[in-house]
């Protein structure tokens, strides 16, 4: 696909088939639509005196967090601004009287911040219904006016109610109260969307994560897990009528784990997982080197790569770690003796020193003695210096035959030592 | 768009915008197919894609105001599923990660390029790791442009330029392998 032309087919087929394409949507999705919009104030008109735009705004970025935050928080509803003339036409088909209510909530809601009931439809609650009521908010609504229970906010009613009745509205909202997911599995920092499936009337919604408190008054609600392990989500809920239900759900929170240790001798690398994974990949210098191994071996053309190593492990979860490695140069002691059989006699320039060749190292000593008696008849420190064939490089040449060189020195913080012939003659070689 | 049907959706909006739920789920019946499909294009997991969805309609539903009328109700739903997708899967931190994803083998019916259905379509994509299908989805069938995409996703339009040109490879090669 070379050319511009094959591209914009190709494109052109995708775009063509999938533009307007239509998929069967699965249950349970309007539920969870239903459940946060069904109570909620009509966007254009009930919500205008209180949110407008601020409260839009408000939407629209907490939606990023919080998916379907339902219930307006104190924050968002008690500070009316002047965003609130930015009224649309449509909010403006508000009548005075629903205005008005609105605003007798916010009041009501200011001085009642501690409970933060949840109230019904805005638009359908008077002001002397609120007051009756006793309980009024301004949010936006989150139980639905579906609910059984949205007709029983008079305390009158309830006193006129038999304890039958009371008991079959306890039933009912006990019977609408389920949070769902109620367990799941996820891998670490992903989020969670739990959604309170109720239409129960709710006075108060708290939900947590561990014991700590991590939204109020909402229906939906989602959660960031950034710690493995079992996870426990916990919902405590207050009817209306003072009853109360914890729900719980247990979230198991795996981590894939990208871990691995890297050894090398000199250029030669070797690097291991720390844990079986799954599946894997590794990256050598951004290249894509092995794949579904636990370990991986080498040679880096330089001292410096990039390794990195993506995991994925039975739950699915991936984990990734990249970085770069600097490799430690080996250090390489061995000796090599150029020549082991010197020529001094002969005096052509060849073979007229015993050359040692080896990496700079310490504590350097090379000896040669007569192997019968151990006389020395060479010694130095310096690794430059090269023995040839004669007493201390100075004197008379020595006499043909065996002898013994001895290097030590010290290597990696270890002791070295070699020792072996080296010949002296007068032949030509 | 047929004029009827837009006035149909305008209708819609408008008792929504005066507190008629019912007509709120009109709409979704109407539109929820088709913005699902959306869904299921930039997500992996139908599970995901059902998330994004229901928070798309709630957004719809809460910013219904911000609706100018003079377009259509669809086109501006289908952009908020989009941006929602978007949104989840950068919360996730899976644009960036270019390697971080697999590329599963996937089993498509269709025995040539030309002959792939929607279904076939849809698995190609979908099968895509995310930086790639984030891209491939806004740019070949939603229209964005490079500039548009490199900001919504904080990356470079280079970026966004790779990412496609990777995109289309990957569903090339896909497609070839389906035709062996």
């Amino acid at each position: 696909m070379s050319n511009e032309k094959d591209i914009q087919g190709f494109d052109e087929l995708f775009k063509q088939g999938l533009e307007n394409g239509t998929s069967p949507v699965p249950p349970g999705v309007w539920e969870g639509v239903s459940s946060v919009t069904s109570g909620a104030a009509t966007t254009g008109s009930a919500l205008s005196g209180l949110l407008g735009v601020k409260g839009a705004a408000i939407l629209g970025g907490v939606a990023l967090i919080v998916a379907g935050i339902v219930y307006t928080t104190k924050d968002d509803s008690k500070t009316p601004n002047a965003s609130d003339k930015n009224i649309t036409q449509n909010q403006e088909t508000t009548t005075n009287t629903e205005q008005k209510g609105q605003i007798a909530n916010y009041h009501e809601e200011q001085a009642q911040q501690e409970a933060q009931p949840i109230e019904s439809h805005p638009t359908e609650v008077t002001r002397e219904e609120s007051s009756a009521a006793g309980n009024t908010s301004a949010s936006d609504g989150m139980v639905s006016d579906e609910s059984p229970l949205n007709q029983t906010t008079s305390p009158d009613s309830k006193e006129r109610k038999s304890p039958q009745t009371v008991e079959s509205d306890r039933e009912v909202q006990t019977r609408d109260l389920t949070l769902l997911p109620e367990n799941a599995s996820l891998c670490l920092n992903e989020a969670k969307t739990f959604n309170l499936g109720s239409t129960a009337r709710l006075k108060s919604v708290v939900c947590k994560l561990n014991g700590k408190v991590v939204s109020k008054n909402q229906y939906v609600a989602e959660i960031l897990f950034n710690e493995p392990g079992t996870q426990y989500v916990v919902i405590d809920a207050e009817f209306m009528d003072g009853t109360q239900k914890t729900l719980k759900s247990t979230v198991n929170v795996g981590k894939g784990s990208a871990n691995y240790t890297i050894e090398n001798a000199g250029k030669l690398v070797t690097a291991t997982a720390k844990h079986p994974v799954h599946n894997n990949k590794w990256y050598v210098n951004n290249v894509l080197y092995r794949s579904n191994v636990r370990q991986i071996e080498f040679e880096a053309e330089t001292s410096e790569i990039q390794i990195a190593h993506v995991a994925r492990n039975l739950s699915g979860c991936v984990d990734s770690v990249a970085e770069s490695i600097v490799l430690e140069a080996e250090e390489d002691c061995d000796v090599s003796i150029r020549i082991n059989d010197l020529t001094p006699y002969l005096q052509d320039g060849v073979h007229d020193e015993m050359v040692v060749e080896m990496p700079e190292v310490e504590n350097y000593r090379l000896t040669v003695y007569i192997p019968s008696n151990g006389n020395i008849v060479f010694e130095t420190k310096e690794q430059t210096e090269y023995w040839n064939g004669r007493y201390q490089n100075k004197g008379a040449l020595v006499p043909v035959g065996v002898y013994i060189y001895q290097i030590t020195y010290t290597c990696g913080g270890d002791t070295v030592s070699r020792k072996d012939k080296v010949w002296v003659t007068n032949a030509k070689n | 768009m047929a004029a009827g049907k837009r006035d149909t959706e305008w209708q819609l909006v408008e008792q929504c915008l005066k507190g008629d739920h019912e007509a709120f789920e009109e709409l979704y019946k109407m539109l929820s197919p088709k913005l699902y499909a959306v869904s299921l294009r930039y997500t992996k997991n139908d599970n995901d894609a059902q998330d994004v969805l229901q928070e798309a309609f709630i957004r719809v539903y809460k910013n219904l105001k911000q609706f100018k009328f003079n377009g259509s109700f669809e086109g501006w739903c289908r952009r908020i599923v989009s941006n929602t997708a978007i949104e989840s899967i950068r919360k996730r931190g899976r644009i960036k990660e270019n390697y971080g994803d697999e590329m599963p083998d996937i089993a498509v019916s269709a025995k040539s390029f030309e002959k792939l259905k929607y279904e076939d379509l849809m698995k190609l994509v979908r099968s895509l790791p995310d930086g790639y299908r984030s891209v491939f989805n806004m740019y070949v069938i939603d229209g964005y442009s490079h500039k548009e995409i490199a900001e919504m996703l904080g990356v470079s339009e280079s970026t966004s330029k790779t990412q496609l040109y990777k995109a289309r490879l990957a569903l090339q090669k896909m497609v070839n392998e389906i035709d062996e």
